[in-house]
């Protein structure tokens, strides 16, 4: 191998290394954080028309979870995700179950309007998890052309991703919980 | 004489804590090694490179060799690929100095319709808080 190709591939490899560890994992928590907001403003505007109020459980709850999503959206990993539904597989998510249940307080537009939020969430987590992984967006996105797993309508019938990606938010949440005591410790 | 029967006790929240701290630990661990581990096998390339050329080349011959073998379509992928890193960066500083235009009033306003509202504590600039890094 002569020289020039020596250098020419170190230079590469470098800049593929700044590349895939810092510029790419920006991006793509830019870009989940821009989904996020986006169904966070549009769940606002919808309040704000008067379908839901903006102290009703069901708003606040799913409000809080975006802003602990907007918050530990750079934690959310592949690695994470597998480690904690190894290890914790029957962890149950108290805060979905609450908010389920204040859901279904609601008149059925609204349910359906506040369901779709939800899962407009979840798919927004899982497709993050899958593409902050520059080589994982490279092999799948691809052949996200003939299947495309991220489609609501097909994830709303599988419940055990959807199940998932709460198992990992519920640990952000709790972590958001903690930080908040710490706090409120430390101001008391 | 037969000892009873140990009974695990129920796990309780610190239990949980302590277990998804464990976790992250053990995710951030096994991240920085590879990130780090990456960059340690650049560097020995970078010097086996050099030592293969020790006592027979200057910095001065390596760098006219270098630059004696670029050729056209070299120069045009490597504007082009520089030129696509320059633009991404300055996009992205755009944005993030739109952001911070933007939405100090648009939280103002938000907050004349919901006096309680919640925020996701991002920076202004829509980035991770220093505190909050992995």
């Amino acid at each position: 191998m002569s020289l020039y190709i020596a250098l020419k591939s170190i230079v590469g490899l470098i800049a593929l290394w700044i590349f895939v560890y810092y510029l790419w994992r920006d991006y793509r928590l830019d870009s989940f954080r821009d989904d996020v907001f986006s169904i966070r403003d549009q769940m606002f505007v919808f309040a704000a028309n008067g379908n839901i109020t903006f102290d009703h459980p069901a708003y606040t709850i799913l409000r809080n979870r975006m802003n602990v999503l907007l918050r530990y959206g750079h934690a959310f990993t592949l690695t994470r995700l597998v480690l904690i539904k190894l290890t914790h597989p029957l962890l149950k998510n108290d805060l979905m179950e609450k908010w389920e249940s204040a859901v279904e307080q609601l008149p059925v537009e609204t349910q359906v309007r506040m369901k779709e939020f939800n899962l407009r969430l979840t798919v927004s987590v899982f497709q993050h998890i899958v593409y902050s992984s520059f080589f994982r967006y490279v092999m799948v996105r691809p052949f996200m052309f003939l299947i495309n797993p991220f489609r609501m309508t097909d994830m709303k019938e599988r419940v055990i991703v959807v199940f998932t990606v709460e198992h990992l938010e519920s640990d952000a949440v709790e972590q958001e919980a903690r930080q908040g005591r710490r706090a409120h410790a430390v101001v008391v | 004489m037969a000892t009873p029967p140990s009974r695990k006790p129920p796990r309780t929240e610190l239990d949980f804590h302590l277990a998804f701290k464990k976790l992250d630990v053990l995710t951030i661990i096994g991240r920085e090694i590879i990130k780090w581990g990456g960059l340690v096998l650049l560097g020995r390339y970078v010097y086996l490179a050099i030592a293969i050329l020790a006592g027979k080349s200057t910095f001065a011959d390596i760098g006219v060799r270098f630059l004696a073998n670029i050729k056209v379509t070299d120069a045009i992928i490597f504007f082009l690929v520089s030129g696509g890193w320059a633009y991404g960066i300055g996009q992205r500083r755009l944005r993030r100095r739109h952001i911070e235009h933007v939405i100090k009033s648009k939280n103002e306003l938000e907050k004349i319709l919901d006096s309680k509202r919640t925020s996701s504590d991002l920076t202004e600039k829509g980035t991770t808080r220093p505190g909050d890094e992995l």
